[in-house]
This record gives C-alpha cells, sequence and structure tokens, in this order.
C-alpha cells in the first residue's frame, strides 16, 4: 500500500443571468452545483522532478517530469498572467489554464515524456505535481 | 439552451499526503493504563509542503449548441430548496449517460469547445478523450470529477468510455 495520496475536491456551479433580478442564478438547464472528490494512491518513491513550487514556461513546449515514467496524476498551478496550455500526447496543446488557475486529472497511464506545457507568447511561471 | 448571459463557477483543492504511522503506546496513570493500538493518520506531504487551489468563474455562450450540452444527475427532491420547478424537465432514463468500453461521443456539435465538465456517477473507472476517440489520456474514477478549459478543440471531439464493464458519466460541455 502506497503512503503518499493526493485528494482533489472540485466544485462547479453554471449559471445563467436573469435581467429582472440583475444577477446570476442557478443555471436553469442544470439546476446544481456539480462536484467530485478524488483520492489517488501515488508511489511512495517518485522521481526528483515530480513537482516544483517555481517553474518557468515559454512558448517553447517543456517536460515537466523528466524521469521518464509512466504518469497517473498530474496538477498544475498557474501562478503569472500569460496563459499555460497542457499537452498530454507531446503535441496537442488542449487545455488551457489561465493566471491562478490549478488544473489537476489522473491520467491513463501517460509518459512523462509526453506532458508538456507551453505559453502562446512570453513567459508564465507555474507549479506542478507530476506523478507516478 | 437559451439564456441571456451564462457564467461558470468553478474552484479546485488538492491536498498531497503522506500517510504516517503511529505506534502503540500505553500512558500509566495511578489507577490504569491507557493502551492505544496502532494507527495511521495523513499529514501534509514533506516534500510537497503545501495544498494548492483556484476558485474562478469563465464567462460561457447564452445559448448552447443543442440539448445535449449536459447531462446530469436530478436531484433528491428534498436535498434542496433551490428553484426544482425551474429545472430542465429530463426523463429519469436521460439523467447521466450510460458508457460501455466502447468509445462513445457526448454531443456531436462542431463548435469550438470552451468549458468542459465530467463526473463519474458510475461504479468502474471512466477514461476520457479530447481528440475524437484516439486517445484516452484523462482517467476519471468513481465518484471523480474532472473540469477543463479547452484550447483548440471542438465539442464533437469529446468521447468516454467505461475501462470495463459499463458505468455513467455526468457531463457538461460549454461553448
Amino acid at each position: 500500500m502506497s503512503d503518499k495520496k493526493i485528494i482533489t475536491k472540485v466544485m462547479v456551479h453554471p449559471t445563467e443571468y436573469v435581467n429582472a433580478q440583475a444577477r446570476h442564478y442557478n443555471d436553469s438547464d442544470i439546476g446544481k452545483r456539480l462536484s467530485g472528490k478524488n483520492s489517488v494512491d501515488i508511489n511512495n518513491s517518485q522521481h526528483s522532478s515530480f513537482y516544483s513550487s517555481d517553474k518557468e514556461v515559454t512558448s517553447t513546449g517543456a517536460v515537466l517530469n523528466s524521469g521518464g515514467v509512466t504518469v497517473i496524476y498530474i496538477m498544475i498551478k498557474n501562478k503569472t498572467n500569460n496563459d499555460v496550455f497542457l499537452a498530454l500526447d507531446g503535441s496537442n496543446y488542449t487545455t488551457k489554464i489561465s493566471k491562478n488557475d490549478v488544473f489537476s486529472s489522473e491520467v491513463n497511464s501517460v509518459s512523462s515524456a509526453n506532458i508538456k506545457v507551453k505559453t502562446t507568447s512570453g513567459t508564465s511561471n507555474v507549479e506542478y505535481i507530476v506523478a507516478q | 439552451m437559451s439564456a441571456v448571459a451564462r457564467k461558470i463557477q468553478y474552484n479546485t483543492q488538492v491536498i498531497p499526503y503522506n500517510l504516517n504511522s503511529i505506534t502503540p503506546t500505553s500512558i500509566v496513570f495511578e489507577e490504569f493504563t491507557k493502551s492505544y493500538s496502532s494507527t495511521t493518520e495523513n499529514v501534509i506531504d514533506s516534500d510537497i509542503k503545501k495544498s494548492y487551489g483556484c476558485n474562478s468563474f469563465i464567462d460561457v455562450t447564452a445559448n448552447q449548441v443543442n440539448d445535449k450540452w449536459f447531462s446530469v444527475e436530478a436531484k433528491h427532491w428534498d436535498d434542496t430548496h433551490e428553484t426544482w420547478n425551474l429545472m430542465d424537465n429530463k426523463n429519469w432514463d436521460e439523467i447521466g449517460e450510460d458508457l460501455t468500453t466502447s468509445g462513445e461521443q457526448l454531443n456531436s456539435s462542431s463548435t469550438a469547445l470552451v468549458f468542459g465538465y465530467f463526473k463519474n456517477i458510475g461504479s468502474n473507472p471512466i477514461l476520457l478523450s479530447n481528440d475524437g476517440g484516439s486517445n484516452y489520456l484523462f482517467k476519471i474514477s468513481v465518484g471523480s470529477a474532472l473540469y477543463f478549459k479547452a484550447s483548440g478543440i471542438n465539442v464533437n471531439s469529446i468521447y468516454a468510455k467505461s475501462s470495463t464493464g459499463t458505468t455513467s458519466i455526468e457531463f457538461m460541455v460549454a461553448i
């Protein structure tokens, strides 16, 4: 049994604007807040680059965990102004992480060499966990 | 699916833990001895030493692509004081989406995806693809939820399947 785990809680609240009250209410299609909780057991032994509290991201795609390992969980927090884009397949940057946003997910046995981040212009700084 | 304006608030909390073992111990009082058995407790990971979080919102299009822009489990009638009578009317068998080990497209719209939310409300892990079913790189365990802001992909590129057997997904794909 692993001695390390990561607990993640997410909440998503879809709302819609109502003119008469001039405010947002629960979205009338969806009707409620959405949420989930996850606990992932990660290996006790991790590569030395499995986390960082300050990694600079440029417009050139960069691998976060250089260990060449199979990853089961990722968390990235964008600390600065420019949007950060994440690829899980090494080439398609399909997830956008805005300033101060946290993206986290279990991943389906993805190679760490394929987990890359970049900006579209300028630099940004992220905190991350890329765990096996 | 039509509205004056729509906004989605989202937040995430991530806490890395170590599981510490507590060894058995005994405290000898004057009149008796109190024994404590071995146990474990979660403490913040000694390498990372912190938790992470965010709380923000995103504006999405007021008029969504079609009625299939969401499939959400309804609340039980006595779970809420919210406006149940204003909720979208769905039959019980239209709530959530059943999945098998064959990939299923969640919505056929070719409009650009802005925000996606997915929750596993079934009993087996879900694998999620954002490239039309070629690669299932995201995993959603039972009871877990995943959301992301999308970049350069369309609504119809989202596919989901069960890793084994069958399961169910709750989702929202907003433009």
